[in-house]
């Protein structure tokens, strides 16, 4: 099966970036982008996605309430959230993961570790405990 | 920061503010005092003329003691930081010459040694009040000293008594005083400058966080585009593999534009950009500034407008093209691709001193709160911001511009857009101040005080 992926990011270069560096991986991916957290938050219902990568410096609504608020409705919190930002404090990268990401990764980053994560948390997702959520990621 | 705050652990006991040290110390003689006074066996403080016993044999003096001692504890417990520092600071220095004075009265008079307790509230008022108000404490002690005296029976013995300890402890007080206030004077000087100092080391460690996010951002690009070529280079074709090299142009060039405006902020903030000026004609320096810009096709989407005689400024042609071009540069971006920006020139209307340059930036949003940092009453808020890396740029060209005793601000056209106003001076004028945009340097707290 193919996962689904959102790519949440104000830069279009970065966006472009992660897109790439998915399809040039040889596997095959249903990718989706959004500029900002309300575009993201109008897309996931209809998305569902396996995997959110998610800025969180953004115009509007930033990259922390949107993880929030995919982890607290029930139809999209089996997504699984990889924070991709330029910002490095410890403290801040405690409270994201505190609002239900799944990982961190800090820009700049290597194409490969950010593929190395993608899969990682996707193994997590497909492991037995989640296998009755699979069916209805897909409506 | 961490070097400021070891100094002034060093200087204080951990944990205990010097106030709260002088009010204790206060509370503690005082009470000591009291105390001792009132359980003196009669007859041995005083040679002659028995007045105070404990309860009962001197009801006066048992109620200044009492009274006393209740205002001591009282005042000590107050948090002082509450009030105004100063008023109560005097208010108390005089009620506790006035206590001091009933208990001399009401113990045995000009012969009491309790005169010396008139010391504290002339030295307190010397350490955390004025000299001023240090030598008017001074003077009510000796007043009400020398009323002790005028009060006692008339007798030589007494006239001389007071004369001769209101002098001593006037002049010795005086001295103290003096010595208290220079010592606290500096003090608050080594106090101000330690909160100067934390203050800069603040901002600049706020700067450098914010400046290294920004540089994440190309670098973002940079790094894994060029990783992306490396590894694929098999599997892209070339249209693809030009895509990567654009954007790795575009961001390399973003990020140099980026440290050069970082440089420059740091040489506006110490001090070490000097201005060479001399008259140049302002359309020269427009069209200077154009060729700063990276691509012919960005050239192309600006116009000048131009009186034929183009005025003349008085300015630093080098400088004042680095901010006319990240003034243009930033207008471009914000119009898109396809946006055009146009500059006109004329000579100011209110003022015949200056050359007024309008840039009419479309799709610059003057209340986006980066712009709000940059084009506000003091472009020294960049630290207070989340500053992006356009916000560095146009802070740097209103530095420099009003450096050349120039203005630069924005207004908002109603269209989506704005128009960066720019007044240039004509002639040779005093430069304008010191500039200040993230308060690197230890002057930040006078000239480019962060604004909460």
């Amino acid at each position: 099966m193919r996962a689904r992926v959102l790519i949440v990011d104000d830069d279009p270069a970065a966006r472009k970036l992660a897109r790439d560096t998915l399809r040039l991986s040889g596997e095959q991916w249903d990718i989706w982008e959004a500029d900002d957290g309300r575009a993201a938050l109008d897309l996931i219902h209809a998305v569902k996605p396996d995997v959110v990568l998610l800025d969180i410096t953004m115009p509007e609504i930033g990259g922390v309430p949107v993880c929030s608020e995919i982890k607290s409705n029930p139809v999209t919190q089996n997504a699984e959230i990889i924070i991709v930002s330029a910002r490095t404090e410890a403290d801040f990268i405690a409270a994201t993961m505190a609002a239900g990401a799944s990982d961190y990764l800090t820009k700049p980053f290597q194409p490969a570790d950010l593929l190395r994560r993608v899969r990682r948390v996707l193994q997590k997702e497909t492991s037995p405990a989640a296998e009755p959520d699979a069916g209805a990621a897909q409506v | 920061m961490a070097v400021g705050s070891d100094i002034r652990a060093m200087l204080r006991p951990r944990g205990v503010p010097r106030e709260k040290v002088a009010a204790g110390l206060r509370c503690l003689i005082l009470l000591t005092v009291f105390s001792m006074a009132w359980v003196a066996p009669a007859g041995i403080s005083t040679g002659s003329g028995v007045r105070f016993l404990p309860f009962g044999r001197n009801t006066a003096f048992d109620l200044v003691v009492i009274v006393g001692a209740l205002y001591v504890l009282a005042t000590t417990f107050i948090p002082w930081s509450r009030y105004d520092v100063r008023r109560t600071s005097l208010v108390m220095s005089a009620v506790d010459v006035l206590l001091i004075t009933a208990l001399i009265y009401t113990q045995s008079g000009v012969r009491s040694e309790y005169y010396l307790l008139y010391y504290l509230p002339i030295l307190n008022a010397s350490v955390r009040l004025s000299l001023r108000d240090a030598a008017g404490t001074c003077v009510l002690a000796a007043a009400a000293y020398f009323l002790v005296g005028i009060l006692e029976r008339p007798d030589s013995t007494v006239t001389t008594t007071v004369i001769s300890r209101v002098l001593t402890f006037s002049i010795s007080a005086g001295l103290l005083a003096a010595f208290f206030m220079m010592l606290s004077r500096e003090r608050r000087a080594f106090d101000k400058l330690t909160k100067h100092y934390e203050e800069a080391t603040k901002a600049k460690s706020e700067f450098l966080s914010r400046v290294s996010h920004e540089f994440r951002t190309p670098l973002t690009a940079i790094v894994g585009f060029s990783q992306l070529l490396y590894e694929h280079e098999q599997e892209l074709d070339p249209s693809r593999q030009h895509e990567y090299l654009t954007v790795i142009r575009e961001q390399s060039q973003q990020l140099a534009r980026m440290i050069e405006d970082m440089l420059d902020i740091t040489r506006i903030d110490d001090g070490r950009l000097r201005l060479n000026p001399a008259a140049c004609r302002i359309a020269d320096i427009l069209e200077s500034s154009l060729m700063l810009l990276d691509s012919s096709a960005d050239r192309e989407r600006v116009s000048i407008t131009a009186p034929t005689a183009s005025p003349v400024v008085w300015a630093d042609r080098g400088e004042m093209e680095q901010a006319f071009s990240r003034i243009i540069y930033n207008a471009l971006e914000a119009a898109g691709d396809e946006g055009k920006v146009s500059i006109g020139v004329s000579l100011s209307e209110e003022s015949k001193d200056d050359v007024n340059v309008t840039i009419e930036a479309p799709g610059l949003d003057i209340a986006d709160e980066d712009m709000v940092a940059v084009f506000g009453p003091s472009a020294a808020v960049l630290t207070q911001k989340p500053s992006s890396g356009r916000a560095l740029g146009l802070a740097v060209s209103r530095a420099l511009i009003e450096m050349h005793g120039g203005r630069v601000w924005a207004v908002d056209n109603k269209s989506g857009g704005s128009t960066i106003h720019l007044t240039v001076p004509r002639f040779r004028v005093k430069e304008g101040g010191p500039n200040v945009i993230v308060g690197l340097a230890a002057e930040a707290g006078v000239q480019g005080a962060p604004q909460a």
